[in-house]
């Protein structure tokens, strides 16, 4: 029987058999079409060089404008899309592995060594082998760009959100309404999905996913508005400086738990996981998707839970600031992995909502707490206490 | 009355993060295999039935007599027990004929067990029985008689709260 090391060898041995092969294609290129074009490139040595050695990698990345320092770098591997897109496959192991613990099931268990460890790659190429299948009658163009949407307004939110003093994609002045600007936009890529999928589940999962979306956006901007009062500004890195003494989550407690009920509507989560629920509706919106469509549609969702988890840390739990011994970034890391943990345990343990009580709370109760705790958050700041 | 949502949904998240930490008992199925110490087995004379796993039947064929109790019982549930003819001298089996079990057709009941006054039928804690060619889900009398090699390499305790493997 083949097992899944034995799968991933095979792969990484076909990956290795064409790197050794690939100069008999490159070479000719690089010798009779880039020199004719005026470009200047690395010579072959630089190149097999920096192939070996990592430092000369780094300059030679860096001489042609892709090094760690630059805009490039920043944005598609650290802080920017790649890393948010491994930080959403472990997201997803951790899901499984701890949802499974808390049912008294085991989760994954033999792909890879140890727990399992290696099934988030088995999932990318379970998806990977699945066909991708159009309905007959779906609006082709939106059915296609869904999934892109989807992983572009996941990826979108991370362009202000920084991880320490120093790594950060872009810095604005109001960086923190950015992120919601962009959330105001899912709807819209839902109810492409659901619409282009030309499914009656999938339109009413839709539907749902509208009316739940646009009911907590209004709560969730509300509760922020606390901590803007009282840091006085708009830019995440001074709502984190102003956390030095004392982090936002102690005066501002109700606000953050309507900050975190929101979290778990948003990215459509037990207790709110209406629009997907799988004895109602098939899989809600998600319905026709399939193959990597599906795996693309994921991985977007699982980013925006990153992001959203990242701005509860930033907002509430003092971004990177901690004792000492740690490097920021290793605090702000630790306390995502809290948040993150908080956000996953509702699936466990918890019931849906009915349609009606979820539109209750959100219009009637989280809208009214969150207007107490702006009043909160005046009288605060005018009392003197931050 | 919010107090008690409130306080519900907190018992759940407590219940949730204590089960984090309690240990599992799942078995690993065929990696480990459990050791079962008994089957069912059933005494006619004392009429006492004793707790076993009701896995596949053994069949003691210098005991049994051919007397179909077994076929009669079973007619009615599952109708998965023939009388066929075997070969060979069988001194208190004039007849020589002997139960053979359709493990397609046999719901695991044990009414064939109780059902024979000669203590020759009892089942065993062998339950690995599936095949890929359903005809031979029919057990015949002779691979009956055999007794099931022991697979079993971890033991159910029970314990205070339940049981472990161990």
């Amino acid at each position: 029987m083949e097992t899944f090391e034995d799968f991933l060898k095979r792969i990484l041995s076909i990956i290795f058999w064409l790197l050794l092969l690939s100069p008999v294609i490159i070479f000719p290129i690089f010798f009779l079409i880039i020199p004719v074009l005026g470009i200047s490139i690395p010579t072959t040595n630089e190149f097999l060089t920096a192939l070996i050695d990592p430092i000369k990698g780094i300059q030679l990345a860096d001489k042609y404008g892709v090094g760690p320092s630059s805009t490039f770098f920043k944005i598609a591997a650290f802080p920017g899309f790649t890393f948010a897109a491994l930080m959403a496959t472990l997201i997803i192991l951790y899901e499984r592995k701890l949802i499974a613990k808390v049912q008294l099931r085991v989760g994954p268990l033999y792909a890879g060594r140890f727990e399992g460890v290696l099934q988030p790659i088995a999932d990318l190429f379970k998806l990977l082998g699945k066909e991708i299948i159009v309905p007959e009658r779906a609006d082709k163009l939106f059915f296609w760009l869904a999934p892109i949407l989807s992983i572009g307004l996941g990826a979108a939110l991370l362009a202000v959100l920084p991880l320490s003093p120093n790594i950060y994609i872009a810095r604005s002045e109001v960086s923190l309404l950015i992120p919601f600007a962009i959330i105001g936009f899912t709807p819209l890529v839902i109810l492409i999905a659901a619409w282009a999928s030309s499914n009656k589940f999938a339109f009413i999962g839709g539907l749902r996913a509208l009316h739940q979306l646009i009911a907590y956006e209004i709560p969730m901007l509300i509760s922020v508005l606390g901590v803007v009062i009282l840091s006085g500004s708009l830019d995440l890195m001074i709502i984190v400086e102003s956390q030095q003494q004392v982090w936002f989550i102690i005066p501002q407690l109700l606000g953050a738990i309507i900050f975190y009920i929101t979290i778990l509507s948003e990215l459509e989560r037990t207790p709110f996981d209406i629009p997907e629920a799988e004895t109602e509706l098939v899989s809600g919106w998600l319905t026709e998707y399939t193959g990597m469509h599906f795996g693309l549609l994921q991985l977007g969702l699982y980013i925006k839970f990153y992001a959203l988890s990242l701005l509860f840390t930033l907002l509430f739990l003092g971004g990177w600031y901690g004792p000492a011994f740690l490097p920021p970034l290793a605090w702000l890391l630790i306390k995502l992995f809290f948040v993150i943990t908080v956000v996953i345990l509702p699936r466990a343990v918890m019931p849906r909502l009915r349609i009606d009580q979820l539109m209750r709370l959100g219009w009637v109760w989280l809208i009214a707490l969150s207007f107490i705790n702006l009043f909160i958050a005046v009288i605060e700041v005018s009392l003197g206490l931050i | 009355m919010i107090y008690s949502v409130i306080k519900e949904i907190l018992v759940a998240f407590a219940v949730g993060i204590r089960n984090i930490f309690k240990k599992r008992m799942t078995l690993r199925y065929p990696e480990v295999k459990l050791d079962i110490d008994s089957g069912y087995t059933y005494d006619f004379k004392t009429d006492t039935a004793s707790p076993g796993f009701k896995g596949r039947h053994i069949l003691y064929t210098d005991k049994c007599t051919g007397c179909s109790l077994c076929a009669i019982v079973c007619e009615n549930i599952a109708d998965c027990i023939d009388m066929v003819r075997v070969e060979g001298n069988w001194p208190i089996n004039e007849r020589s004929v002997m139960p053979q079990i359709d493990y397609g057709r046999c719901v695991f009941c044990g009414f064939c067990v109780d059902a024979c006054p000669f203590d020759c039928l009892f089942m065993t804690p062998e339950y690995e029985l599936s095949v890929t060619d359903k005809r031979k889900l029919v057990h015949t009398p002779f691979q009956l008689a055999v007794f099931p090699e022991k697979k079993g390499t971890v033991k159910l305790i029970p314990d205070k709260r339940g049981a472990h493997h161990a």
